[in-house]
C-alpha cells in the first residue's frame, strides 16, 4: 500500500465518473496526453460538447448517465474517488472507434465527433480508488483541472477493481477485443432500477457484475488505517539523504530507529527505553521475553564498524560481557553488509536483517494476530545475514495458516454441498484425503487442528463432542480469509 | 606553490577548504554546450557518442545520406553531456555544422520556433573561429566565384570577413548582389532571398540583422531596404532551403534536448512537446539531404513518441531502439573523480599524494557499486570533498549553498539570455510565472487574484496579448492585459499595439506594453496607438530591462526542469521565491512585476521614438538583367576578389 497525496481533480462528465466508480469502464477521454502515474481526484461535471446525452452514451448506459447528470447540483459537488492513470492510448483511426465504443460507455458517433474536432482521442486507462468519505466542495465552473480545497491524503487500499481484473480489462482495450458478453451488459443495465427494491435482482446484479469483471469477486478488505505504518518500514529503511532531500541523514536514521522499535514492540518484545538510542546510545534494547540488543542502519551500506559499535555499546550498557555473549544480537538495515562486517557478525553471533524482512514479520503478525512466536523466531536469527532463515520461518507460519484456512473452507463447502448442519470427523477426514489438500495429514494431526480451530478463542468452527474423538462433529462459523 | 614532488597535506587541505573542487553545480545547459570550457571523461558513455560519430563518418563516406539516433536515459546520466561532447569535438576537428535545440517557445508553432533555433545555432562560432553562418556563406561564395570563373582561387572565411569589413557599404552591397546572382545561375534555389541573407552574414556590420532575418523575425523597413530583402521571411520553406544549402557543402547535426518538460502540451492537439518535436524531426529527416538528427530524452517520452501513428518513432530513431546511457560503476566513478580532481589540482599548482585525494579508493568503489548517475556522484563529491582530517567531523563550510532551488537558480542565471530577448512568448511566460507565484499576495497596494495565459478573442487564442493578470484594487477587479512586443518591425508591433487598445474585445481594464527601451517605435505607431493607450485608455508602457527579466527567466527554467533535472518540488520553488525573493529580485521584489501592477503614470516615453532613415536612394537599383551587362558584372566581381 502506498500513501498518495492528491491536490487536483480532473473534470470528467458526471456519467463517466459514475461508470468508472461502478467499475463499468476503466477509461476516460482526456484532453491531452496523460502520463502513467499521474493521479487525480475525479470531479463530476457536465457533459461537454453539444451532443445530447442520448447521442453521447450507449443506450444501455443511458439511464445511469441521466441519473448521474440529474444528481449534479448547482453549487456543491461531491467527489467520491481518485484515480491513477495507468496508460494513455491515442486513437485516431476512424475504423477503431466502433470497437472502442463496445468496450466503453460512449457511442461511436460521439467518438467520431471528437475526431472531427481534434487529431487524436486520448483514452486514459484509470485505476480508480474510492475515497474513505466523499469530499464536498463548491462547484468550479471551468478548467480541465480543478484545485481541491485541501489536499487529500489517501492510500490505494480500496481499488474499485482488483489488479488482475484491471489487467484483463486493459488488455481488452489495448487490443480492442470485442466484449465477451454484450448481452449480459444489457441485462445488468436492466437490473439497475429493479435491484433497488428487489433483493433477488440485486444478487443477480452483483453476480453479473462480478462475472463481467466490473467488480472484484471478493469484497475489498480495507486496511485498518492505524496499521498503515507497517507498510512504510522498508521504505524508511531505504530512505537516505540522497533520495529524499527534504530530510537530513540524521533524521532518516532516527525515523528508521523509531519504526524498528515500534515493529519489535508490535511483535511482542518489551523495549527498555532507558537505553534509547541517539549518539552513544544503543539503538535497541529489549528485555522481554528474552534480552535482545540491536543496531539500526538506514541507507545504502551497512558499514564495517557496525558490529564493533554494537559490541561496545552493548558492553557499556549491560556492563557484563558474559551476558552480552548470551543475548540475541540484531543488526537491521537495508544495505549490503561489507565483507568485514559479515565476518564480524558471524564471529559475534549477530544476525543481520533487512527492513523488508522485518516488514514481512510485522505484516504477518498484523494479518494473523499473535501468529509470530518469538521463541521460534529466535531459532531462525542465525549469525550473519538471516533474511533467508527468517523468510523460512515466515513461510512456515504461512503454510500453517494456509492449511487451517483450507480446512475451514473444506468444512464450509462440505456442509453446503450436502446441505447438512454439521459433519462427523470421520467423514471430514475422508473428504480431506480426497481433496486437493496442500499437504497430507494423518487422523490425529487433522483432529488436533480442528479442535484448535473450534476453540472459543479462534472461533472459525464449532465442535459437538462425540463419545469417541473420532465421532466429534464440526460445523462452520466464519471464514479464515487469507491475505493475498 | 610547492617545489617538492608531492604537495604538503597542509597546502592541499587549505586549498580544499577554500575552494571545493566540485563547487560547479552538476547540471549542463546550453551555455555549457556552446561554451569553451568542457570537462569530459571521454570513456563515460563512449558507446553513445561513438554511435553518433560513427554514423557521421558513414554519412561522410557516402554510405547513406541521413540518419537519426535517439538516446533515452534517466535524469543526471549525461544526456546533455553527450551533446556537449559532440559539439566540442566538432568544433575542434570539424565534421559538420551543429544545431542545438533546447528551448522551443510557443509549441503551437514549433516550425517557426525551429527556424529561430536553426538561425540562432548557426550564428554561434563554429570551427574556423567564425560564425557557422559565415562558414556556410564562405562555401557558397567560393562556389559562386568558381561559377563565374572556374579557376578562381578559394578564399577562407577569415579572408572574406576581412574583405567585407574593408569594403565600402556600396561595394559590399554590390558583392552580395553579384555573388547571389552568380550562385543562383548555377544552383536550383527556391528561395533566392535566403541565399542573399546568408551572404550578408559575411559582413560583420550587417550579419546580426541578416541572422535576425534568417530567424524569421521582422526587421525594420529601412534595414530591409538596405539589405534588399523583404522585411520578414518566416516559413518552414526557409528552413528547408537552408538545410538544402548546407547539404551541398557539409554535414549537419541537429540535437534536440529538453524534451522532458512536464506540462508542455499543445492545447489544440493535446500532444506533449516530445511528440510535437517527433513530428518535426520526421519532417526534417524527410528534407535533410546530408546529416544526422540526435534526440535525447527520458524513457517516458520515448513511450509517448512510440504511440504516434505513421511510423514517426522510426524516423526519430532510425537505428532501431534508442541507445541507453549507462549508470556509473566502481571504475568509472574513480575515473570521473580523478579526472575532475586532476584539473583542479593542476589549476591550483598542487600535486596530491594520490589522484583522488581526499577520497579513498574504497570510498569511491563503494559509491560506484550503488550504480549512481554521474550527477549523483558529483553531488556526493561536492558534499564530501573535505580534507581527510575533517571528514566525519563537523562541517565548517557553512558558507556553501545547500538549498537545491538556489543551486538550480544560480545555474540558470549563468545562461546568456541575449537570444531570448527576441522571444516574446518566452519572455511573457517568465513574467506570467512570476505573477503566478504572487497569487494571493499584495504588491503595490493591489492583491493578485489570478494570472492566466488563456486570452481569447471569439474563442481563439490571441498571439499578441500574452496573458492577463487580475488584481483587486480597493474591492474592484482590475484586469491587466500584458503584451510583450519586442518586434523590431512595424507589422508585429502594430498588430500587438492595436489589440492592447481594444479593451472591449479582450475584456481588459488596462493594457500594458512591455518592450525594451532600446527598441525604437516609429512616430506613426506612437501617434496611432501608444499615445491613445497611455493618455486616453489609462494603459501603460513598462520598460523591459535585461537585469529584471533575467531572474524571472531563470526561476521559470528551474520550475520547468524541476522534476527532470533539479529534483525540487513546486513547493520548494515557491518557498524559495518567498524567502529569497528580496535578494534575488524575485516575487514581490521584482521591479518589472511591480511596475506592471503599479498605477499607470500616463507618461508617454519620449526617448524611444525614432523614424527610419530615408531610404529612397537605396531602393532604386540598377537593372543588370541584360546578359552583356551580366558578363561585365562578373568581370567586376572577379576583379574585386583577385
Amino acid at each position: 500500500m502506498s500513501l498518495v497525496n492528491i491536490e487536483k481533480a480532473i473534470r470528467l462528465p458526471a456519467p463517466d465518473v459514475e461508470a468508472l466508480i461502478q467499475g463499468r469502464t476503466i477509461t476516460a477521454i482526456v484532453w491531452r496526453m496523460f502520463n502513467p502515474g499521474e493521479q487525480y481526484a475525479l470531479y463530476p461535471g457536465n457533459v461537454s460538447g453539444n451532443l445530447p446525452c442520448e447521442q453521447h452514451y450507449r443506450s444501455h448506459f443511458l439511464p445511469i448517465a441521466q441519473k448521474a447528470l440529474d444528481r449534479l447540483n448547482s453549487d456543491r459537488v461531491s467527489i467520491k474517488a481518485w484515480a491513477r492513470c495507468e496508460w494513455c492510448q491515442m486513437v485516431n483511426e476512424p475504423e477503431s472507434l466502433e470497437a472502442l465504443s463496445l468496450l466503453t460507455v460512449w457511442k461511436t458517433e460521439a467518438l467520431q465527433q471528437i475526431l472531427q474536432q481534434r487529431p487524436f482521442i486520448f483514452v486514459a486507462y484509470l485505476r480508480v480508488y474510492l475515497l474513505p468519505q466523499p469530499l464536498e466542495m463548491p462547484v468550479q465552473s471551468s478548467g480541465n483541472f480543478v484545485s481541491l480545497p485541501k489536499s487529500l491524503n489517501v492510500n490505494d487500499s480500496t481499488p474499485v477493481l482488483s489488479e488482475s481484473i484491471f489487467a484483463k480489462r486493459r488488455q481488452q482495450l489495448e487490443k480492442l477485443e470485442p466484449p465477451e458478453h454484450p448481452e449480459l451488459e444489457e441485462l445488468q443495465s436492466a437490473l439497475v432500477d429493479l435491484s433497488k427494491t428487489n433483493p433477488k435482482a440485486k444478487q443477480l446484479d452483483t453476480e453479473i457484475k462480478i462475472f463481467l469483471g466490473w467488480s472484484s469477486d471478493k469484497p475489498v478488505k480495507p486496511i485498518k488505517p492505524d496499521l498503515a505504518w507497517i507498510k512504510t518500514i522498508a521504505a524508511l529503511g531505504n530512505r537516505t539523504k540522497e533520495l529524499d532531500t527534504s530530510i537530513s541523514n540524521y533524521q532518516a536514521g532516527t525515523d528508521f530507529e523509531n519504526i524498528v522499535r515500534d515493529s519489535l514492540e508490535f511483535l511482542g518484545f518489551t523495549i527498555d527505553y532507558a537505553h534509547k538510542g541517539g549518539a552513544g546510545g544503543l539503538d535497541l534494547f529489549c528485555s522481554k521475553p528474552y534480552p535482545l540488543v540491536g543496531e539500526c542502519k538506514a541507507g545504502k551500506k551497512i558499514p564495517n564498524d557496525t558490529a564493533v559499535q554494537l559490541l561496545n555499546l552493548g558492553t557499556l550498557r549491560l556492563r557484563d560481557p558474559a551476558l552480552l555473549r548470551r543475548v540475541t544480537k540484531l543488526i537491521i538495515g537495508p544495505g549490503e553488509p561489507t565483507p568485514q562486517l559479515k565476518d564480524a557478525a558471524q564471529l559475534h553471533g549477530m544476525a543481520i536483517m533487512n527492513p523488508e524482512t522485518l516488514e514481512k514479520l510485522v505484516k504477518l503478525q498484523s494479518n494473523y494476530p499473535n501468529s509470530v512466536d518469538l521463541f521460534k523466531l529466535k531459532e531462525y536469527l542465525k549469525p550473519g545475514k538471516s533474511d533467508d532463515e527468517v523468510a523460512k520461518y515466515i513461510e512456515q507460519v504461512e503454510q500453517e495458516i494456509k492449511l487451517r484456512s483450507y480446512i475451514v473452507q473444506l468444512v464450509k463447502d462440505f456442509l453446503e454441498r450436502t446441505t447438512s448442519e454439521n459433519v462427523e470427523f470421520n467423514q471430514l477426514h475422508g473428504a480431506y484425503a480426497f481433496s486437493m489438500s496442500p499437504q497430507p495429514l494423518n487422523y490425529e494431526a487433522m483432529h488436533e487442528i480442528l479442535v484448535e480451530l473450534s476453540s472459543p478463542l479462534t472461533g472459525f468452527l464449532g465442535r459437538i463432542k462425540g463419545d469417541d474423538w473420532r465421532r466429534d462433529r464440526f460445523y462452520f462459523l466464519r471464514d479464515l480469509l487469507l491475505d493475498d | 606553490m610547492t617545489t617538492s614532488p608531492v604537495s604538503s597535506l597542509e597546502d592541499l587541505n587549505a586549498a580544499l577548504l577554500s575552494q571545493n573542487p566540485f563547487a560547479k553545480p552538476p547540471f549542463l545547459n546550453a551555455s555549457d554546450v556552446w561554451g569553451n570550457e568542457f570537462f569530459d571523461v571521454e570513456t563515460i558513455n563512449v558507446h553513445a557518442s561513438d554511435a553518433v560519430f560513427h554514423a557521421l563518418a558513414q554519412i561522410r563516406a557516402g554510405q547513406y545520406p541521413t540518419t537519426s539516433i535517439a538516446i533515452t536515459a534517466q535524469d543526471g546520466t549525461g544526456k546533455t553531456h553527450i551533446i556537449s561532447r559532440i559539439r566540442h569535438r566538432l568544433q575542434e576537428h570539424g565534421g559538420g555544422l551543429f544545431v542545438y535545440a533546447n528551448k522551443y517557445g510557443n509549441i503551437n508553432q514549433i516550425k517557426q520556433g525551429f527556424q529561430q533555433i536553426l538561425a540562432e545555432s548557426l550564428g554561434k562560432i563554429g570551427r574556423d573561429g567564425v560564425r557557422q553562418w559565415q562558414e556556410l556563406a564562405t562555401a557558397m561564395a567560393n562556389n559562386a566565384l568558381q561559377i563565374a570563373q572556374s579557376d578562381a582561387r578559394t578564399f577562407s572565411a577569415q579572408e572574406f570577413v576581412e574583405k567585407f569589413k574593408n569594403g565600402t557599404p556600396r561595394q559590399v552591397k554590390r558583392w552580395v548582389k553579384e555573388l547571389t546572382r552568380a550562385f543562383l545561375q548555377a544552383k536550383n534555389v527556391n528561395e533566392p532571398d535566403i541565399v542573399k541573407a546568408i551572404l550578408w552574414t559575411l559582413s560583420e556590420e550587417q550579419s546580426l540583422y541578416a541572422i535576425k532575418w534568417l530567424k524569421g523575425e521582422e526587421i525594420a523597413q529601412y534595414k530591409a531596404n538596405e539589405l534588399e530583402l523583404p522585411a520578414q521571411c518566416q516559413s518552414f520553406e526557409a528552413v528547408l532551403q537552408v538545410l538544402d544549402l548546407i547539404s551541398q557543402y557539409n554535414e549537419l547535426i541537429i540535437c534536440f534536448d529538453e524534451l522532458d518538460t512536464p506540462d508542455a502540451y499543445d492545447d489544440i492537439s493535446g500532444l506533449h512537446l516530445s511528440q510535437i518535436l517527433a513530428g518535426l524531426i520526421k519532417d526534417l529527416c524527410q528534407n535533410l539531404n546530408r546529416g544526422l538528427i540526435l534526440s535525447v530524452m527520458m524513457p517516458a517520452q520515448w513511450i509517448k513518441i512510440k504511440q504516434l501513428p505513421g511510423g514517426v518513432s522510426t524516423r526519430v530513431s532510425a537505428h532501431g531502439n534508442p541507445l541507453e546511457l549507462k549508470y556509473m560503476d566502481a571504475e568509472s566513478t574513480v575515473n570521473l573523480v580523478s579526472f575532475w580532481l586532476d584539473k583542479y589540482y593542476q589549476l591550483q599548482n598542487l600535486i596530491p599524494p594520490e589522484p583522488i585525494y581526499p577520497f579513498t579508493q574504497i570510498q569511491l568503489s563503494e559509491l560506484g557499486q550503488g550504480r549512481p548517475t554521474v550527477r549523483e556522484v558529483l553531488k556526493w563529491c561536492r558534499e564530501h570533498c573535505k580534507p581527510r582530517i575533517l571528514n566525519g567531523s563537523e562541517n565548517n563550510q557553512d558558507a556553501e549553498i545547500s538549498n537545491p532551488v538556489e543551486l538550480a537558480f544560480l545555474k540558470e542565471l549563468e545562461e546568456d539570455i541575449g537570444i531570448y530577448l527576441e522571444d516574446n512568448y518566452l519572455l511573457a511566460d517568465a513574467i506570467l510565472f512570476g505573477f503566478q507565484s504572487l497569487i494571493g499576495q499584495t504588491v503595490e497596494r493591489v492583491t493578485v487574484q489570478s494570472a492566466t495565459d488563456k486570452v481569447t478573442q471569439r474563442g481563439r487564442r490571441d498571439d499578441y496579448i500574452n496573458f492577463k493578470v487580475i488584481v483587486k484594487d480597493n474591492e474592484t477587479d482590475v484586469t491587466i492585459g500584458v503584451a510583450v512586443l519586442q518586434y523590431a518591425g512595424g507589422r508585429g508591433l502594430g498588430a500587438g499595439l492595436r489589440r492592447l487598445n481594444d479593451y472591449e474585445a479582450f475584456n481588459l481594464t488596462r493594457g500594458c506594453l512591455v518592450r525594451s527601451k532600446s527598441r525604437r517605435i516609429t512616430s506613426y505607431l506612437e501617434q496611432q496607438y501608444l499615445v491613445p493607450l497611455i493618455k486616453e485608455q489609462g494603459g501603460e508602457y513598462v520598460e523591459l530591462k535585461e537585469e529584471e527579466i533575467k531572474p524571472l527567466l531563470a526561476i521559470r527554467a528551474v520550475y520547468q526542469k524541476r522534476e527532470v533535472d533539479y529534483g525540487v518540488s513546486e513547493e520548494q520553488i515557491f518557498n524559495f521565491i518567498a524567502e529569497k525573493g528580496a535578494d534575488k529580485m524575485l516575487g514581490t521584489s521584482n521591479p518589472l512585476l511591480k511596475e506592471i501592477l503599479s498605477d499607470p503614470s500616463y507618461q508617454v516615453p519620449t526617448d524611444m521614438i525614432e523614424d527610419e532613415p530615408v531610404t529612397v536612394a537605396e531602393s532604386i537599383m540598377d537593372d543588370l538583367s541584360d546578359s552583356a551587362q551580366l558578363d561585365e558584372a562578373r568581370e567586376n566581381l572577379m576583379r574585386e576578389f583577385n
